[in-house]
């Protein structure tokens, strides 16, 4: 009896092992699918307002107060109020003394210009004022997160880099300068634009070299002929393209770099991915929720 | 009525029948469950990290396989050009050969591995390790006029490579400090002046990353600006650091089992050539149907 106990001890104990083993693929199975999965994406979007809920509007806006508010604006146009008037003065005023350089304006004119800057900064303080004019600290999350929208994009507005054809100091300088003043300005730009597209191409011709191995003699006429093309703004690929057509080709590169020159580059991020993203991808993904 | 006896002990068998039960219900359940949900789609893109598609499972690719490939194709252009304006003999051809095709992996090894890592792109210039190593190889074994040519050569390319920079350099400051066009063409002299071959970095620290291009001096072109500028040219402008593992799209490429050529010599067939396995895939899709699907397709079939 005793032997027969022992030996269904074993076969328990025995059992019980290989229930062990049966318990660890458990945690692959549908009882740990069922545990929900905190999605780091999915709590960053929640946290600024992407799937349409209160976002940062809901946590850390309702506890500002009016000046807190403001701060946080001025803080994202140049750190406060003051730095914000200094950094506005001097961005516009480097673009008049480029105008000021280009074509000397006269004294009555830079007192009119001056005028309009104070008008300026003095407008954008103004509009700031508006946008915060709701706020009385008990706004629904919902109005604070408009207010957020529009603390940004007019942020964005003032910080960029273009020149405001809206702004009172443009328009004022449109109407002071005579019309030798404005063709002198033009041609100034067409200058700007010039150096952008030389450098464009200039990475285009060293992207060349660097594919086709040129020798001087080569570089030399391939440069006259990239002059030839003036002001096209052609990057790597379609200078490439320009030249398999160009006699010039055929003259002075060998079967080598011809072959080279026609070889479809590998694909790089963006502007050959897409492509495939449209040919390929796409409509795989579509026959998969088919 | 044993139970009554030794209940304890009962209870403590019970527990493992208990614990057994459980483990084959559970089982059960595991190999019972159909897994109906689709998988998704894996794509194999090489060099794109940036990219997120729903459904789509982007599969990173490792790209040193190509890297290798292209610097073997950057020191191909090179030799190339030596062939054709250094007129080395035959026989130093067959030299400068046979020791690019001996050499060229553990010279350039360390470079491309490190060139495989996002933080450092821009600052491992593979065209002119290219350029050094090739030197290297040609000064031991050709004569000195043979060698001047090539480092003429050098010196033309540089030339193309200055003219790039201090292009670059122009448009930063233009967009900084709003420069008239004439204070461009001055500022153009003056950097032409105080030009170093060193401030040229890569073809991508010149163009992608303005934190790579050379330090200018604000001494040099104060002279030139107005005080509006210069306040401008002493804020500091934010780092930028682009990422890309791969090498570049206009690199020529040669394969890793094709023998290096100078001229009219090939490299000896007594050296190896050792292909290195390229798994990359430019772009490759597999679709997996849903299981359940092909189950459904599967008892179909049958009679």
């Amino acid at each position: 009896m005793k032997r027969n106990r022992d030996g269904l001890k074993l076969f328990v104990q025995f059992l019980f092992w290989i229930s062990l083993l049966a318990v660890g693929p458990i945690s692959n199975t549908s009882f740990a699918q069922e545990i929900p999965q905190v999605d780091i994406e999915d709590e960053m979007d929640d946290m600024m307002g992407v799937n349409g809920n209160n976002g940062f509007a809901g946590g850390v806006l309702p506890r500002m107060n009016r000046q807190q508010m403001e701060e946080y604006m001025y803080g994202s146009l140049g750190g406060s109020k003051a730095a914000f008037q200094k950094l506005k003065r001097e961005s516009i005023r480097r673009e008049l003394d480029r105008v000021h350089s280009i074509c000397n304006l006269t004294d009555e004119q830079w007192s009119k210009l001056n005028e309009a800057i104070d008008v300026d900064v003095q407008h954008i303080e103004n509009k700031i004022t508006f946008i915060l004019s709701p706020y009385d600290g008990k706004m629904t999350p919902q109005l604070l997160q408009e207010m957020q929208q529009k603390v940004w994009q007019f942020a964005s507005s003032v910080q960029s880099d273009k020149v405001d054809k809206k702004a009172v100091w443009h328009k004022v300088l449109m109407s002071q300068l005579t019309k030798e003043q404005k063709e002198k300005i033009k041609g100034d730009e067409s200058r700007k634009l010039a150096n952008l597209k030389r450098t464009n191409q200039l990475r285009s011709l060293l992207s060349l070299q660097r594919k086709l191995g040129l020798n001087s003699t080569q570089r030399a006429k391939i440069e006259e002929w990239a002059k030839e093309l003036g002001d096209r703004e052609l990057d790597f690929h379609s200078i490439c393209e320009e030249l398999q057509k160009a006699p010039i080709a055929k003259e002075i590169l060998s079967e080598k770099q011809l072959s080279a020159l026609k070889e479809p580059a590998p694909p790089v991020p963006m502007n050959r991915l897409l492509p495939a993203m449209q040919d390929v991808i796409l409509p795989a993904m579509k026959d998969v929720i088919r | 009525m044993k139970f009554a006896r030794r209940p304890v002990a009962h209870i403590v068998r019970l527990r493992y029948v208990v614990v057994v039960i459980l483990a084959i219900v559970c089982s059960n359940n595991l190999f019972a469950q159909k897994q109906e949900k689709l998988e998704p789609v894996v794509v194999d893109v090489l060099l794109a990290d940036d990219l997120a598609v729903p459904g789509v499972a982007i599969r990173q690719v490792n790209s040193k396989p190509q890297l290798l490939k292209q610097m073997r194709g950057l020191i191909q252009n090179e030799l190339t050009v030596i062939g054709d304006i250094c007129g080395l003999e035959l026989k130093q051809q067959q030299a400068l050969a046979d020791l690019a095709e001996s050499e060229w992996k553990p010279k350039t090894n360390s470079s491309i591995s490190k060139r495989t890592q996002e933080h450092v792109y821009g600052t491992i210039d593979l065209d002119g390790l290219a350029e050094r190593i090739v030197r290297l190889w040609l000064e031991s074994v050709s004569m000195k006029e043979q060698l001047e040519k090539y480092d003429l050569e050098l010196a033309d390319r540089m030339k193309w490579r200055q003219k790039a920079v201090i292009s670059k350099v122009l448009d930063t400051l233009q967009a900084k400090l709003n420069l008239s066009g004439v204070q461009m063409d001055q500022i153009e002299v003056i950097l032409n002046e105080k030009w170093k071959d060193r401030w040229y970095r890569s073809l991508e620290a010149t163009f992608d990353n303005a934190s790579l291009l050379p330090e200018i001096r604000p001494s040099w072109i104060t002279p030139v600006l107005s005080e509006s500028q210069r306040a401008a040219l002493s804020t500091r402008d934010q780092q930028q650091r682009f990422g890309a593992q791969q090498a570049s799209a206009d690199s020529p490429s040669l394969p890793l089992e094709e023998r290096f050529r100078v001229g009219a010599a090939v490299s000896a067939d007594s050296l190896d050539v050792e292909p290195v396995k390229d798994n990359s895939k430019p772009v490759d899709i597999e679709i997996e149907k849903p299981k359940a699907d092909q189950e459904g397709a599967s008892d179909e079939k049958k009679p």
